[in-house]
């Protein structure tokens, strides 16, 4: 049996009291850290991890391992808490998250995020240590075409799962790839839509946007309640998750493991489209959609769980192919190459123990991550239930610094104030951030991937329906689309023919 | 026909611009003129060779284009209008970001904390002047020890034209 072959060389490597105990401070100090209002998962592990540079190479990526399953979790703990996502996975989880914390069932959106997410980084590391060879080759499989087609059919799947009209949201989107646009040209070093500031040359960061967007606005739409209902979360209700709960989760949760374990290992923007995929999975199998965006368990089970399984199987290309899923495992390579691991298809047949011990870790990190995390329910749960009028400037405080020290801009700073102006904007308007926050993400790596598609063929744009995967997300991208106005015409048509 | 004569009585343009989705239409026209106008100074290029401003120009223009559809749309069926706007807690938030953003390089981490509270909370005054004080020293405090000593931000404490 080589799946046991290989767990047990990773657990090995692992196991012993120095790295468990190395394990718990990272995932410890993750949470923490990443639990702040304003300092998402990037900002976390920058932050962290010159504490890991001096430990020998296992103890160090066991700690690492600690440290981003804790920054993981710790963001979506604000997210759901705050509405303050940090990274682009926890957009989906504050929307029906964070509903869930203002019905009073925190500690329910935050148990189910813990319990899915370690089943999701369970199964995942189960099926990686069967399929890791073949996972790889399945993710050299993926050319330019069909990584864009994919991120196309992940923008119609944003489109789906936003709430209200279909076409603000499809406005939502392309504005969402505008805002890519932003910064300088990759093959042209032209500044492009920056009205000549040299301070948006580099390109607008997700933090920036998405804390703008969607944290900031959010805190002015609450200002504006009177005093009485402007309470975060409401009366607490239970702590922990009940069984009805569990009932209601354990298919998205399986759900959204499958989706997150496929899509995390392609390359690219495969972890983010997981959440939303998995979100908009679970939206179309519901039997009552409109829950959703209320505050339905479902878009918070199924998403974290996708979210992690994705996290985790992103490691495959990232250690075979060198190729990081976003920027969390991008900075992740960085301190992986510190430590003498360099990614290369050889990685598993050279160093089985490092590879293995890597997976080995990121499972006890998520062991770690329950463990720690069930009894800090309470408190997080209990800290919501101070006056809004303390929590508002600590929160935008926090916001502040955090969007700082991404980038030691003060420019930033304001950006994130006018995004929150857009955002409350927004609101009024009933146009939901989700799919503008995906353009965003997806906008720069898709331009990339059709520019690359259309070099490799010379300018021939059959290449998108004659490969088979390509060809393939396009039509379902197309008949999701088509599925989402037909019926909007039809009920346009009958309107008009009863005047 | 009796449509559009209904439609010119009974909107003046002022009760237009109190059309929610009227409204984000304009605003999505104007995002997509913006990027058009923007990517019309650069070179355009091909589809197989892209230039720099190729994207910004067809994505501004369709996204200029969406957004007349849906104000003519929200024109047309009459959508929920805007309740007022209050500008009170807009100003806070964005003067409390704005001003941290001015002082930050200068003023160092505990003034421009210190301000933005202060700021933050000036909608929501109300003679608490004690537990104001507090807030504002227990967060520098803590901002203080968890991002400069703790994490390790580079960041001035103190204003630098102090000493």
């Amino acid at each position: 049996m080589e799946l046991f072959q290989n767990l047990q060389l990773g657990m090995s490597v692992v196991l012993s009291l120095d790295n468990l105990t190395y394990c718990f401070v990272g995932v410890l100090l993750g949470t923490v850290v990443g639990v702040l209002p304003g300092v998402g998962p990037v900002v976390t592990i920058a932050l962290l991890l010159p504490m890991t540079f001096g430990l020998p190479a296992v103890t160090a990526i066991i700690m690492l391992a600690g440290i981003y399953y804790g920054a993981q979790y710790g963001g979506s703990t604000t997210a759901i808490l705050m509405k303050l996502p940090g990274e682009p996975s926890s957009v989906v989880t504050a929307i029906d998250g964070h509903a869930m914390a203002r019905r009073g069932e925190a500690g329910i959106a935050l148990g189910i995020a813990a319990i899915g997410s370690f089943i999701a980084g369970t199964i995942a590391a189960a099926f990686m240590a069967l399929f890791s060879p073949s996972l790889a080759r399945f993710a050299l499989e993926f050319g330019p075409a069909d990584n864009f087609s994919l991120m196309a059919f992940g923008l119609v799947g944003a489109v789906v799962l936003a709430r209200g009209s279909p076409l603000k949201a499809i406005a939502m989107v392309m504005a969402g790839l505008t805002f890519g646009l932003v910064g300088t040209d990759v093959s042209s070093h032209d500044e492009r839509l920056t009205f000549g500031l040299s301070d948006l040359a580099d390109g607008i960061s997700f933090v920036v946007l998405s804390m703008g967007l969607v944290g900031v606005s959010e805190i002015i739409s609450n200002l504006e309640r009177p005093e009485s209902e402007r309470r975060i979360a409401g009366k607490i209700g239970r702590i922990w998750p009940d069984l009805a709960s569990f009932k209601a989760s354990y298919k998205p949760i399986l759900r959204g493991t499958a989706i997150g374990s496929l899509f995390g290992v392609l390359p690219g923007a495969g972890t983010s489209l997981a959440s939303f995929t998995s979100y908009t999975v679970e939206k179309k199998l519901a039997r009552d959609p409109s829950r959703f965006g209320q505050g339905a368990i479902e878009g918070v089970a199924g998403p974290e769980a996708a979210n992690n399984a994705a996290a985790q199987t992103s490691f495959v290309p990232l250690l075979t192919l060198g190729l990081p899923s976003g920027a969390t495992t991008a900075l992740l390579l960085g301190a992986l190459t510190i430590q003498g691991i360099v990614p290369g298809p050889q990685i598993m047949t050279d160093k089985p123990d490092l590879f293995w011990g890597v997976i080995a870790s990121m499972w006890i990190g998520n062991v770690m991550l329950v463990i720690l995390n069930l009894p800090l329910i309470g408190v997080w749960v209990r800290m919501m239930q101070m006056p809004y009028r303390l929590l508002y400037p600590a929160i935008l405080l926090f916001c502040a610094i955090g969007v700082y020290s991404v980038g030691s801009s003060p420019f930033d700073v304001l950006l994130t104030a006018l995004f929150g102006i857009l955002g409350y904007a927004f609101i009024k308007l009933e146009c939901d951030p989700a799919p503008l926050l995906l353009g965003f993400i997806l906008g720069p790596i898709m331009e990339e991937n059709f520019r690359r598609a259309l070099v490799i063929t010379q300018g021939d744009f059959h290449v998108f329906v004659s490969r088979p995967i390509s060809a393939t997300l396009l039509a379902v991208s197309a008949i999701l689309l088509i599925t989402l106005f037909v019926p909007a015409i039809l009920r346009g048509r009958e309107v008009a023919f009863q005047e | 026909m009796s449509r559009s004569r209904v439609l010119f009585k009974v909107s003046t343009l002022a009760a237009c611009f109190r059309q929610r989705d009227f409204l984000a239409g304009l605003l999505f026209l104007a995002i997509g003129a913006a990027a058009a106008l923007q990517g019309l100074a650069l070179r355009q290029g091909t589809a197989d060779r892209m230039g720099p401003g190729y994207l910004p120009l067809r994505l501004g223009l369709g996204l200029a284009l969406i957004g007349c559809l849906i104000a003519l749309a929200g024109l047309r069926r009459a959508t929920p209008k805007i309740e007022t706007m209050t500008l009170g807690p807009i100003a806070a938030a964005t003067l409390a970001l704005g001003s941290f953003s001015l002082v930050i390089e200068q003023g160092g981490l505990v003034l421009s904390s210190a301000l933005l509270v202060l700021i933050a909370r000036a909608i929501e005054w109300r003679g608490k002047v004690f537990e104001l004080v507090l807030l504002v020293l227990a967060l520098a405090a803590f901002v203080v020890v968890v991002f400069r000593y703790g994490l390790g931000v580079p960041v001035d404490l103190w204003p630098s034209w102090g000493g």
